[in-house]
């Protein structure tokens, strides 16, 4: 469970989403995980009944666990002078039996959406989602909501689950040892995982380029909770993370978020050129904003070849070679409807076969 | 008033006008003078840290806050640390009785720099005089250990000002502790070699060593949070890439050694009290001794134990664990050395030794829970609650503030001529015990149960447990004003008590009392062993004991 | 002072408390080499501050290491050593009697330390003026030429740690401004420290050199000169220290 400190309350974010303040309830004999971080000054998390204690500290992750063996509830203090109300920052322990907390998990509450906003009376669902099924769970909730943070941040875009794109895969990294770009090696532990969202420079794995943007300021600590359980959930060493309670029935799963192709034309393509122009567009960060699910910045591109797309200007073209070469080049000529012109220039920064290649790959691009 | 019985001495002056009287004193260079400057400012501030106590400890007789708002109440546990630890504690026992007693007890005729020892003072007070300003322009609510980033980013109080008053008063520790090593080494009466020399001034040495040592780490600690404040840079504030953390290690590098600055010269004046009252040689001289050096030294090695849940890494932790155990050692040695030199021995229960033999029995405790402190796995549990709280008091207040009265009791006779009255000296020296006791013995408990420290507002359980504390220190304030009380009325109409009324050995004891300014009239030449009391020293004093002797 | 009556037959330099000439000087050394060991756990805090960020935080140290000006400071090690090498060899004369070289060789002690501080303020303006716009302190008094791309150094609101020329990785390196900033934190704290201490040290060997020109001092009694010699040395190390550290990264 991940838990927030701040002058002068505690948050607490349990595995499914669900929220509260002051209060932690936590099943009996089941081994519980805190992941804990301070907003503003050190504090630091107490629970006398349970013998246990650690400093909360702000810009960094300090941890906690225990197994709580007897129902009732407990004292919960701030044991680090943290200002006028240190002595008001206290809570409660709830502990009781698995069902009660299972129960409990799933009764609306507050939860954090992933887009960071708090919603009362929620319950974050278990959508099930493609893929294999690694670690505690994918089905987690928090987990779930950081997949979703991680493809509209972006990060899908060069952190490319089967590899070779900008950015490093991220499957199988949490809990391994990270060769870095200075020849030192690493665990990536919680910590890890945290720097190098918030500035990635100060350990770049070996064989890749300092090109991350830094998220410092840019994302909130219940955001980079969620991206970090995310990260757990796709690694087979994710053992270790919070327990993901599994949930008592499983929930019905939302509609898809992909959205639906309208038929193309298709075309024959280069099979040769276009595995170059997939490498060249995953490389260049394309991927990025022309995202497959069309959630990116930029459109969606499988279908589009010999398609009639809408343009901003209102008229309407046929995507043929043509119109895909000169998009690439000079994407401001032909802006498609809804999208903002801000696609970058790339004429004079690919050769011309490099462009073949491109074009060849968004033809491949087929439903 | 027979003070004609009082030969000239340290305190007469010949002066034609109250400036001239008053410039005598204010300017002085005597080492003697300048104990008594610090005397009457150390009590001062100590009431001040008192009172700020008092209401302290009687908003807590109820758990919700009635008597003052939370940020009072947090300005008033921090006066009451910094003022105690800074202002009473760090100078009491050196710049008192080791400002008196050091040129005395080796034989000199002053400190090996008395102008710098004026020095001293004046930056005492100079550094009292910010903390005061600090403290009436609305106080500083940080605690006394001033955390980062709360200290250097979020506080809105007068976190400068009582950080300069602190710095400076580091100066000060720092030119005493310079002195005293200096006019060990240096300034000795033949024959007086460092074998001889009274345990008080290897205590003195050993102290000295850490404040030159520990005090500048300090100095430098505050000053950078003080640019923090101004300047907005991040060393400590992690929002603006600094690591608290470090705020950590460079405060309690010091601040652990400090301790040892405060109980080190207390362990110096309980050896002088055992041997005198017991009228016996110490046992194991030369192990109390280096003992004292031992601490000194270990002590630099363990401020780690300070920070076992602070996030730093569980090997660290075990390294100061395992070495804050050893630093156990030499304590516990003395500790039986005192008591293997009150076996057999003629021993005198007037109130120095009421103080001493308390002093024993609280340190042990004190020093006791201060190992079970060490064990991480304890602290876990009871760092930052009461215990903590209860264990520091019964060292600083069971340990020093006891020695320090035993030592002022005991040297009285010395400083200004008069005996005490030893009645009211006994009630007091046992109203103090009682109402420590019955303060601090409740905090182990309700530390152990889970009470955090620095909390204004409690849970209901813990009441009983406060009211207990709150009702002891009434007994203990009432314990430390009482002397205050017939020390000063003995200044009047005291018995006059002559060179050497407690029939002790040491250099101190034989000139007269109080002291003429030059200290000695020749050159004293030291050809005794420390302590040389008669072999039959027990069996002839229990022989020739009459009513109405001092001892 | 009350004093009881006795013989001036000694020095009259011989304070009162002491027994021996012997033992004055060997105590006043003895305090100032204590007095040193503070000073030196003192610049010790900062120099622990100064690597622990280092380690942290290292290619910003370089970088900004590179916006210092290190032949200023080379100018200003050589002057101080040489600062040293004189009052090394005031002590030498004091000892054997030499009043008047002694006075020279302070005063040109003084003198190397007033260039010290010179060039260091040279140094400090320049940072200033760059934060106030101008190239140079001259053009920032006569309102001349002014710099191109925008710099300030001091810390402070207004810190501001050029990226524009230099490696393109400068602009990449995450919280290079901040970084920077405390860089040229703690080489202000440590070089204005080490300032204030120089002050402090010429004001000592001004007192020194008026006191050889009374006399005061003789091949038997020039403790005073040999102890503010000691504090002279103290300051040059420091900054034999400071120098590399800060300067040559």
């Amino acid at each position: 469970m991940y838990v927030i400190g701040k002058q002068w309350m505690w948050h607490v974010q349990h595995a499914n989403g669900k929220r509260e303040n002051n209060e932690l309830h936590v099943p009996i004999g089941q081994p519980v995980r805190l992941i804990m971080t301070s907003q503003d000054v050190i504090h630091s998390f107490y629970i006398p009944a349970f013998r246990i204690k650690q400093d909360v500290l702000p810009g960094r992750y300090t941890s906690l666990w225990f197994e709580a063996t007897k129902p009732g509830e407990y004292h919960l203090f701030c044991a680090e002078y943290c200002g006028t109300e240190h002595s008001l920052m206290i809570g409660t322990v709830i502990v009781m039996s698995l069902n009660e907390y299972q129960a409990w998990l799933t009764t609306p509450g507050d939860v954090i959406m992933p887009d960071g906003s708090i919603q009362a009376g929620q319950v974050l669902l278990n959508p099930n989602t493609s893929g294999p099924q690694l670690g505690p769970s994918l089905s987690d909730p928090m987990a779930v909501a950081g997949e979703q943070l991680f493809t509209s941040l972006g990060c899908a875009g060069c952190h490319v689950e089967a590899g070779g794109g900008t950015g490093p895969s991220l499957r199988n990294v949490f809990g391994y040892t990270q060769t870095l770009a200075d020849g030192s090696t690493v665990l990536a532990d919680e910590n890890y995982i945290r720097t190098s969202i918030l500035t990635s420079m100060k350990q770049i794995v070996q064989g890749y380029q300092p090109v991350m943007p830094v998220y410092e300021g840019q994302i909130s600590d219940d955001q980079l909770n969620q991206l970090l359980a995310y990260i757990v959930s796709i690694s087979n060493r994710g053992g270790n993370a919070p327990a993901s309670v599994p949930v008592a029935e499983p929930q019905p799963s939302p509609a898809p978020t992909s959205v639906p192709a309208p038929p193309s034309a298709g075309g024959p393509f280069d099979a040769d050129l276009a595995t170059k122009g997939e490498q060249l567009f995953n490389n260049l960060g394309c991927v990025a904003c022309h995202q497959d699910s069309g959630l990116g910045l930029g459109p969606r591109l499988r279908g589009l070849y010999n398609r009639q797309v809408a343009l901003a200007d209102g008229s309407s073209i046929t995507a043929d070679a043509a119109y895909l070469q000169e998009s690439i080049l000079n994407s401001a000529a032909k802006v498609v409807k809804d999208y903002n012109p801000i696609m970058p220039v790339y004429q004079g920064q690919l050769k011309d076969d490099e462009v073949r290649q491109l074009v060849e790959y968004i033809k491949s691009l087929t439903e | 008033m027979s003070t004609s019985a009082i030969p000239q001495n340290y305190t007469s002056t010949r002066a034609d006008s109250a400036t001239e009287w008053i410039k005598s004193w204010l300017l002085t260079v005597d080492h003697k003078r300048i104990a008594i400057l610090y005397l009457l400012s150390i009590n001062f501030f100590f009431l001040l840290g008192g009172l700020a106590a008092s209401l302290v400890r009687v908003e807590l007789v109820t758990p919700q806050g009635d008597l003052m708002t939370a940020d009072m109440y947090n300005r008033m546990f921090t006066l009451h640390g910094v003022i105690m630890v800074f202002f009473f504690l760090i100078p009491a026992i050196p710049a008192v009785m080791g400002n008196f007693l050091v040129p005395l007890m080796i034989g000199a005729r002053d400190l090996a720099f008395p102008r710098l020892n004026l020095l001293s003072w004046y930056l005492y007070m100079g550094g009292g005089v910010f903390a005061l300003v600090a403290a009436i322009t609305g106080g500083v609510d940080t605690g006394w250990t001033f955390y980062t980033p709360f200290s250097s980013s979020y506080s809105n109080s007068n976190v400068i000002l009582t950080m300069s008053g602190a710095f400076i008063m580091g100066f000060s520790s720092i030119l005493t502790g310079l002195n005293f090593i200096v006019t060990i080494h240096k300034m000795r009466a033949p024959g007086m070699t460092w074998f001889r020399l009274p345990l008080f001034i290897w205590a003195n040495y050993a102290t000295s060593l850490i404040q030159i040592l520990a005090t500048p780490v300090l100095g430098i600690a505050l000053l950078l949070v003080m640019v923090e404040r101004v300047w907005r840079v991040g060393i400590f504030d992690p929002a603006l890439g600094g690591d608290p953390l470090l705020f950590q290690h460079l405060f309690w590098f010091y601040s652990h050694p400090a301790v040892y600055i405060m109980i080190l010269p207390a362990m110096g004046v309980i050896s002088e009290l055992i041997s005198a009252f017991s009228r016996k040689r110490i046992f194991g001289y030369e192990f109390i001794a280096f003992s004292s050096i031992a601490i000194a030294v270990l002590g630099f090695l363990v401020w780690g134990h300070h920070m076992f849940v602070s996030s730093q890494s569980v090997y660290s932790g075990l390294v100061f664990s395992f070495i804050t155990m050893l630093v156990a050692i030499p304590s516990a040695i003395k500790v039986f050395n005192w008591t293997a030199t009150l076996y057999k021995g003629s021993i005198s229960y007037r109130t120095p030794m009421l103080y001493a033999l308390g002093f024993i029995g609280l340190f042990i405790i004190g020093g006791l829970t201060g190992i079970f402190l060490g064990v991480v796995a304890v602290d876990i549990h009871v760092t930052d609650t009461y215990f903590v709280v209860a264990h520091f008091h019964y060292v600083m207040v069971g340990g020093t503030i006891m020695a320090y009265l035993g030592g002022i009791h005991y040297w009285w006779p010395k400083m200004t001529g008069r005996m005490y009255n030893e009645a009211w000296g006994a009630i007091s020296a046992l109203v103090v015990f009682v109402g420590f006791n019955m303060t601090f013995f409740p905090q182990f408990v309700m530390g152990y149960l889970g009470m955090p420290r620095r909390y204004h507002v409690y849970p209901e359980e813990f009441q009983i447990y406060h009211v207990l504390s709150t009702a002891g220190a009434s007994i203990l304030g009432l314990g430390f004003i009482i002397p205050i009380i017939y020390l000063t009325l003995s200044l009047f109409v005291g018995k006059v008590a002559g060179p050497n009324p407690w029939a002790a050995t040491g250099l101190e004891w034989s000139i007269a009392s109080p002291p003429p300014t030059h200290n000695f009239d020749q050159t004293p030449v030291v050809t005794e062993e420390a302590y040389a009391y008669p072999e039959d020293a027990a069996a002839q004093d229990s022989d020739s004991w009459q009513a109405g002797s001092h001892l | 002072m009350a004093t009881t009556s006795h013989e001036h037959g000694h020095n009259p330099a011989l304070q009162h408390h002491f027994d021996t000439p012997e033992q004055q000087r060997e105590a006043a050394t003895l305090g100032m080499w204590a007095f040193l060991t503070t000073e030196i756990m003192l610049f010790g805090g900062i120099f622990m501050a100064y690597a622990v960020y280092r380690w942290a935080y290292h290619e910003v140290w370089a970088l900004a290491a590179t916006h210092l000006n290190t032949p200023l400071a080379a100018i200003n090690t050589v002057v101080l050593l040489v600062s040293s090498l004189t009052v090394a060899l005031g002590v030498h004369a004091a000892a054997s009697g030499k009043q008047r070289q002694v006075v020279l060789l302070l005063l040109v002690t003084i003198l190397l330390g007033a260039a010290f501080l010179g060039i260091k303020v040279t140094e400090y303006s320049e940072k200033f003026a760059h934060c106030a716009g101008y190239a140079n302190p001259i053009t920032w008094i006569s309102g001349g030429a002014t710099l191109e791309e925008a710099e300030c150094l001091v810390p402070g609101q207004q810190f501001h740690f050029p990226v524009g020329h230099g490696a393109e990785e400068a602009s990449s390196l995450p919280n290079i401004q901040r970084n920077a900033q405390l860089f040229y934190l703690l080489y202000f704290c440590a070089t204005g420290l080490h300032a204030i201490h120089m002050i402090v040290g010429i004001s000592i060997m001004a007192v020194l050199a008026w006191m050889a020109a009374r006399g005061r001092f003789s091949s038997e009694y020039y403790t005073p000169v040999e102890i503010g010699g000691l504090y002279w040395h103290l300051i040059d190390i420091i900054w034999v220290f400071l120098f590399p550290l800060f300067y040559l990264v």
